[in-house]
């Protein structure tokens, strides 16, 4: 060797360091070289080999044909006819040349068995060694293909997700708890409780009753307190949980709309969607009346409430803070999906009235201008700052 | 001289023992009449090289050389019934380990090659052996002339090819050589596999040479097919041409090579100018010099994708191990070569 020149051995002091820094931050897998020299030796070994047994049978057979010695020595000159030993004796010389002839012919005869069979066992060897290959050629390129099924799989479910995060009015995936946002926007408990009791007290008598979207069970509670036998379903695991914890009869499903499809016809007492049908697509609000008009018996009651559009300070403050709505389902639209439903009572109930103090104050007075501002104050109230919510409560 | 023959085992195309034979036959055709005999001729030779049995029956004084390479009993048996001096050219022998587990027959035939040197030792007048690796080699047999005379190669003959465009995906490193399994391609390829998936090299790879081993090339082909490497072509023998065409536009030569008599693709590299990588194996240190990246004899696949990845991305490295290669290169003169193999064959003469 002339010996390199300083560089070079610095430079490739460095890339060995390199590749144990490599090594050591878990760039490579560990073991990498050792994983790639054993899948190279699988290839070149792992051909199953010929049942060893039968080939050293007929080895040693092939070795015994082939050594096998026609001898003159081992023909019997014997003989039982008295006298007949000389006869035979002197035939036997005088034929001498002829025996000779025949084994050295049948010596001849014996090479070529021997290597007949050795060709035979030769061919049937490489054919199985062929047959082999092919087989598990066959099975790698199975191997290979499903690989190919998988990484196309994998890039597939990557192309969903994308797809379904992109998607308004599919369910969002908060790193946040779902308690703490509704505890930061719908108030606590104690005020829900309040708000709800009204509800929750329509539906005495109407057993069995199915809280479809249940959130934190408040109001499964207030009808547990009124004495109605309800269930809930929720498509957040945590949450049912939690109610699960307090006692209250609950279910996971995957889907509200595929949960109530499922049920049997006029199965229900009552139907109650608090705060649920905002976060549908609108041809899921459109199955859930047509569904709960199915599986509530007659008589029977259902209570849909969500966020009144009609309130423009609700719609513009409210509604846009939950990244979860779809769209808001306007009262009149509800009312003509109950009406076309066969719904024999219903009528819309508004909820959440503004508190005063956030409305436009009327000015004192009685003067006509006064009256007729206040007039105007008390329309543009209503456009403004009208009811929070409304409910669509109906009688099948 | 009335005339020196050469005489190899086996004749064929981009093979390095037999355009070496064709090279010394040109030079000694200035002094005489010279021809080279085979045993075996490849058809793409068969007008360059005469048969084994065609050799004149007698001589008068002539002088036989015969290059080593692998064991051939009928030649062996040709060399020692005639009475020319025989002068030795050892390429080397390849262990027959390597081969032991793919083709059984052809190790016995390297093992033979060994023991017919060992023969062969009393009746040859010189030996010449083509690195000092091989001069070793021979000197342990009991050899005691010997001679290290470099092989008779023109280092710029593919440069002045006019080079055939070859479909290739750039940037790409290029091995030279049979495929063998003492040349190790499969390290190569595993370290592709580490240089694009762990390096995020854009590199490829050609291997280019004969598929010799038809066995041992399924597996390589297997091995490239289940890592999944586009970026790695097994492309056989190309004509001159293409060659020319694969080694103008690589970005380096690059061998694993765990055993070389010399290593020619190394010197072909480097007269394009391309930075070589390779093993500190064999002969290949002596015939490499500092003209390029020499790799400890252990280095293995992660090494070699860390060096590869490196001089493809790198253009100042790039342009270091291009001079190197150039300037390293220059050393071969042609000239020196057929005088000193001149100088030792009238020796003998």
């Amino acid at each position: 060797m002339t010996g390199s020149e300083p560089d070079l051995e610095a430079l490739l002091a460095e890339l060995k360091e390199r590749v144990v820094r490599r090594r050591r931050d878990g760039v490579y897998p560990e073991d990498l070289e050792e994983t790639l020299d054993e899948h190279f030796d699988r290839l070149m070994g792992d051909r199953p080999a010929p049942s060893p047994a039968v080939y050293d049978e007929i080895e040693s057979a092939l070795d015994v044909l082939e050594n096998y010695n026609y001898s003159r020595s081992r023909i019997d000159d014997g003989s039982e006819v008295p006298g007949g030993e000389v006869a035979h004796r002197v035939v036997s010389k005088i034929v001498s040349r002829q025996i000779q002839g025949v084994l050295e012919q049948a010596q001849e005869h014996a090479h070529v068995i021997a290597r007949t069979v050795t060709l035979v066992a030769e061919i049937t060897s490489t054919l199985g060694r062929e047959y082999d290959t092919k087989v598990l050629q066959q099975l790698d390129d199975i191997q290979a293909r499903l690989a190919e099924h998988q990484r196309a799989l994998n890039g597939l479910a990557r192309g969903v997700n994308d797809v379904k995060a992109r998607t308004p009015g599919l369910p969002v995936s908060p790193f946040y708890d779902e308690a703490a946002f509704t505890s930061f926007f719908r108030g606590s408990t104690d005020e829900l409780q309040a708000r709800y009791r009204p509800l929750a007290e329509m539906f005495v008598g109407c057993d069995p009753v199915l809280e479809v979207g249940f959130g934190r069970g408040e109001f499964l509670e207030l009808l547990r307190a009124a004495g109605v036998k309800a269930r809930g379903v929720e498509v957040d695991p945590q949450l049912v949980a939690v109610a699960r914890g307090r006692g209250l009869d609950v279910e996971h499903i995957e889907g509200g709309v595929e949960h109530l499809a499922r049920l049997a016809p006029e199965s229900l007492g009552g139907l109650v969607m608090i705060q649920v049908i905002e976060h549908l697509s609108p041809q899921h609000v459109i199955d859930v009346v047509g569904l709960a008009a199915e599986k509530v018996r007659k008589g029977g009651r259902v209570v849909i409430e969500t966020v009144n559009p009609m309130s423009l300070n609700t719609y513009s403050r409210a509604f846009w803070a939950d990244p979860d709505h779809v769209r808001p389902v306007h009262p009149v639209f509800l009312d003509f999906l109950f009406r076309e439903a066969g719904f024999s009572e219903f009528h819309v109930e508004w909820r959440s009235p503004m508190p005063v103090d956030e409305t436009l104050r009327p000015v004192p007075g009685d003067d006509a201008r006064t009256e007729q501002m206040n007039a105007n104050f008390a329309r543009l109230n209503e456009l403004l700052y009208g009811p929070q919510d409304y409910a669509l409560v109906a009688t099948r | 001289m009335t005339g020196i023959h050469q005489v190899i085992a086996a004749a064929s195309a981009g093979d390095a023992v037999t355009n070496s034979a064709l090279e010394v036959r040109d030079l000694l055709r200035r002094a005489g009449p010279s021809e080279v005999y085979a045993r075996h001729i490849a058809r793409e030779v068969v007008h360059e090289v005469r048969r084994l049995e065609d050799f004149p029956t007698r001589g008068s004084g002539d002088m036989i050389v015969y290059h080593a390479s692998i064991g051939e009993p009928l030649v062996h048996a040709f060399l020692l019934s005639r009475r020319e001096p025989l002068v030795l050219v050892y390429h080397n022998v390849t262990p027959a380990r390597y081969f032991e587990r793919w083709d059984p027959k052809f190790a016995e035939l390297l093992d033979l090659g060994r023991s017919e040197l060992l023969d062969l030792r009393h009746r040859v007048s010189v030996a010449i052996a083509v690195s000092s690796f091989n001069a070793a080699e021979l000197i342990a047999m009991g050899y005691e002339n010997v001679h290290v005379v470099p092989p008779v190669i023109d280092p710029y003959r593919l440069t002045r090819v006019p080079p055939a465009p070859v479909p290739v995906a750039e940037p790409y490193v290029l091995y030279v050589g049979q495929i063998l399994p003492h040349k190790r391609p499969d390290v190569l390829v595993k370290a592709m596999h580490i240089a694009s998936t762990y390096l995020g090299s854009d590199a490829s790879l050609y291997l280019v040479g004969l598929l010799r081993l038809s066995s041992y090339a399924d597996v390589l082909v297997e091995m490239v097919r289940e890592l999944n490497l586009p970026n790695v072509h097994i492309v056989g023998t190309v004509p001159t041409p293409e060659l020319a065409g694969y080694f103008a536009g690589a970005r380096a030569v690059v061998t694993a090579s765990e055993h070389e008599g010399f290593c020619v693709p190394i010197v072909e590299g480097m007269a394009f100018g391309t930075p070589i990588i390779a093993k500190a194996c064999g002969a290949i240190p002596e015939t490499l010099g500092d003209g390029g990246l020499l790799l400890p004899p252990d280095a293995g696949p992660a090494l070699f994708a860390e060096v590869i990845a490196s001089v493809v991305a790198d253009d100042t490295l790039h342009a270091q191990l291009a001079a190197r290669a150039a300037r390293r290169v220059s050393e071969f003169d042609s000239v020196r070569m057929q005088a000193s193999l001149f100088s030792v064959l009238l020796e003998v003469a």
